[in-house]
């Protein structure tokens, strides 16, 4: 997690919170994108990993993959309350369907009096959104809607 | 030369940005503020404005309202018509958070009577609404019964007992798009909003009981219930929680996918995606949209009610008795079919507002009975420490801005940049030291609330009314706030 690295870039979208990430390979910037989403949810040492949550997700576009991630983990926490402090995954390529997959296995718990609470995720926008290989490693731009 | 650079001053209160086919614009652009106002809109609500422009269909021009910043596809403060034959409908025309919007309520008390009990009236309120990440409504519903929520909107709270009749006619639309359709909704988008019926949120939504300041029309005033001085009133601004924004993802996506391959749309902003009105997507979108709508409706109706139930236990009166009369409800996310007269013939469009309110003006078939007379209420949201304002709508707005005016006062600074001047804690102790009450879920959300965020709404109104889009009524001041 140490390796991990994500930038609020404070005056682009300033009602709501843009990121830059970085990361040596793209699972980094799968879980930097999983970090940056959470802390900007809650505190994050208020959370006990007492539940594991397994997201199983596909598709063609790597791009597309990592934006249905976030959507996903937004998505759990309206319809099942869950918020998550840790994140175990992998993004690997299957060359016969040229199509990328994600299995993530997300620790966390409900939401209860115990989390402490920031700001409300309403959705991953298409703003400024891509992730890129670069020379020494890889990138990516997100924008929450807040 | 910059976008901005090419707008002309038309008056006091409105610029031009001329049709320029170089640029690919097929209208003009109408922008709307003081010189104060003008000279700090970022660059990018005219880049967006303009973008608007291009999208097929476009009617007249496209606008921006006085608290106008930058957003996604469509600025905040845009608004747009498209011809129903011939245009477009855009989600990022009417925000992840469908009809977001803001309700007023009277009352007869007066702040003599609230003060004393403000600490009380917050903390019960607090207790009573949810607000914030990760809260359960306080109605548990099934999916069949969520599908009349999202089908029927305020109806079904009334039915449900939510509210008093009289409601219904006191909220745009009777407080129901009658389009919705739930199957065009999807799994995804139920899921996240059958837990959330009653639910505040978090962010810049809020229940807040104001006191009225100032009054600038009494006659229209006492129309809407605004009596006196001192009057205590109650605003919430909330919207349609997950249901509406994951409703908005799913559609932005989906037009996305298909506007340039199958007809033939260019993408300028991706958050700009849209769909032919008369297309199958676009249909399904405005029954979507209206769903979320409904739902956005409907849970303003049941915060309302569980608002009364809270005056009722702390005073100790029934809400009939404190006259608890809801003034109205109006969204400032929304797209609406509405009637216009263009260059002589009535045509029937889709008027986009994306952080703008409907302003109509008297004699317009929309508004209630009750305010024929004098025009519908619009109600402006300030910041938490500037206060918010009442205003009602003209008939000037009905010929120049497809009835539309801004929706509160915008922010000025980042959220980061508001926490790191002041901490959520220190805010709320120099709030109540002058004299407001605030319960927050989040002392970080308290800090990104802060007023010195936002953007002066005294110049926004002063622009809204030297426009004629919306003439000012009462000036409201906060007393005691809960928020996410």
């Amino acid at each position: 997690m140490n390796t991990l690295k994500y930038r609020l870039l404070e005056d682009i979208a300033i009602a709501d919170a843009c990121y830059e990430l970085h990361g040596s390979n793209v699972e980094e910037i799968f879980q930097a994108g999983f970090l940056a989403l959470m802390e900007t949810s809650v505190e994050l040492n208020t959370v006990k990993e007492v539940l594991i949550k397994n997201v199983l997700l596909q598709h063609k576009d790597l791009e597309r993959l990592f934006y249905e991630f976030l959507e996903e983990l937004i998505y759990l926490k309206d319809a099942e309350l869950l918020i998550f402090k840790n994140c175990k995954l992998s993004v690997t390529k299957d060359d016969i369907t040229d199509t990328f997959k994600l299995d993530a296995i997300l620790s966390g718990q409900e939401f209860n009096k115990s989390v402490s609470t920031l700001t409300d995720v309403k959705a991953i926008t298409y703003y400024q959104f891509y992730i890129k290989q670069i020379d020494d490693g890889w990138e990516s731009r997100i924008t929450f809607d807040l | 030369m910059l976008l901005k650079e090419k707008a002309i001053r038309i008056n006091e209160f409105m610029y031009e940005i001329p049709q320029d086919s170089d640029l690919g614009m097929q209208a003009p652009v109408r922008v709307y503020g003081n010189s104060a106002i003008f000279n700090k809109l970022d660059k990018g609500v005219f880049q967006q404005i303009t973008n608007v422009t291009k999208l097929p269909g476009l009617v007249d021009h496209a606008m921006t309202m006085p608290d106008a910043h930058w957003g996604y596809g469509f600025p905040i403060g845009g608004v747009a018509a498209f011809d129903i034959e011939e245009g477009v409908i855009s989600p990022g025309g009417i925000g992840f958070d469908i009809n977001c919007g803001m309700r007023l309520i009277t009352t007869n008390l007066t702040v003599d009577e609230v003060k004393p009990k403000i600490r009380p009236l917050v903390n019960t309120l607090y207790e009573d609404i949810p607000t914030g990440i990760g809260k359960k409504g306080p109605i548990k519903i099934s999916m069949n019964e969520f599908q009349n929520v999202a089908e029927t909107g305020s109806e079904w709270c009334i039915e449900n007992g939510y509210g008093w009749d009289e409601d219904i006619e006191r909220q745009e639309n009777n407080g129901r798009l009658v389009e919705a359709d739930f199957s065009s909704v999807s799994d995804k988008a139920k899921s996240r909003g059958i837990r959330q019926l009653g639910t505040l949120g978090s962010g810049n939504h809020y229940c807040e009981i104001q006191t009225v300041n100032q009054i600038f029309d009494s006659d229209v005033a006492k129309v809407m219930g605004i009596e006196n001085k001192d009057q205590i009133v109650v605003m919430v601004h909330c919207g349609s929680r997950g249901f509406g924004h994951q409703i908005a993802s799913d559609y932005l996506r989906e037009f996305l996918d298909k506007m340039e391959t199958k007809w033939k749309i260019p993408i300028y902003e991706k958050e700009l995606s849209a769909a032919p009105i008369n297309s199958k997507e676009g249909e399904n979108y405005m029954k979507a949209m209206s769903c979320a709508a409904n739902m956005g409706f409907a849970n303003r109706q049941v915060i309302m009610s569980h608002v009364r139930k809270v005056f009722e236990r702390i005073f100790d009166r029934s809400s009939e008795e404190m006259e608890m009369h809801l003034v109205y409800d109006v969204a400032h996310n929304i797209a609406k079919r509405e009637e216009y007269e263009i260059e002589g013939q009535k045509k029937e469009v889709i008027v986009h507002r994306k952080g703008a309110t409907r302003s109509f003006g008297p004699n317009s078939n929309e508004i209630p009975s009750i305010y024929s007379k004098v025009g519908q209420p619009v109600i402006l949201g300030g910041s938490m420490e500037t206060g918010s304002y009442l205003l009602v709508g003209t008939d000037t707005a009905m010929k120049q801005s497809f009835g539309s005016t801004a929706h509160g006062s915008g922010r000025a600074m980042s959220r980061s940049k508001a926490k790191r001047k002041i901490q959520g804690n220190v805010l709320r102790s120099q709030m109540e030291a002058k004299g407001i009450y605030v319960r927050a879920a989040s002392m970080a959300g308290l800090a990104e609330e802060a007023g010195f965020a936002y953007k002066n709404i005294n110049d926004v109104v002063d622009s809204i009314h030297g426009a004629d889009l919306s003439r000012k009524v009462a000036q409201l001041l906060p007393l005691g706030n809960i928020k996410g």
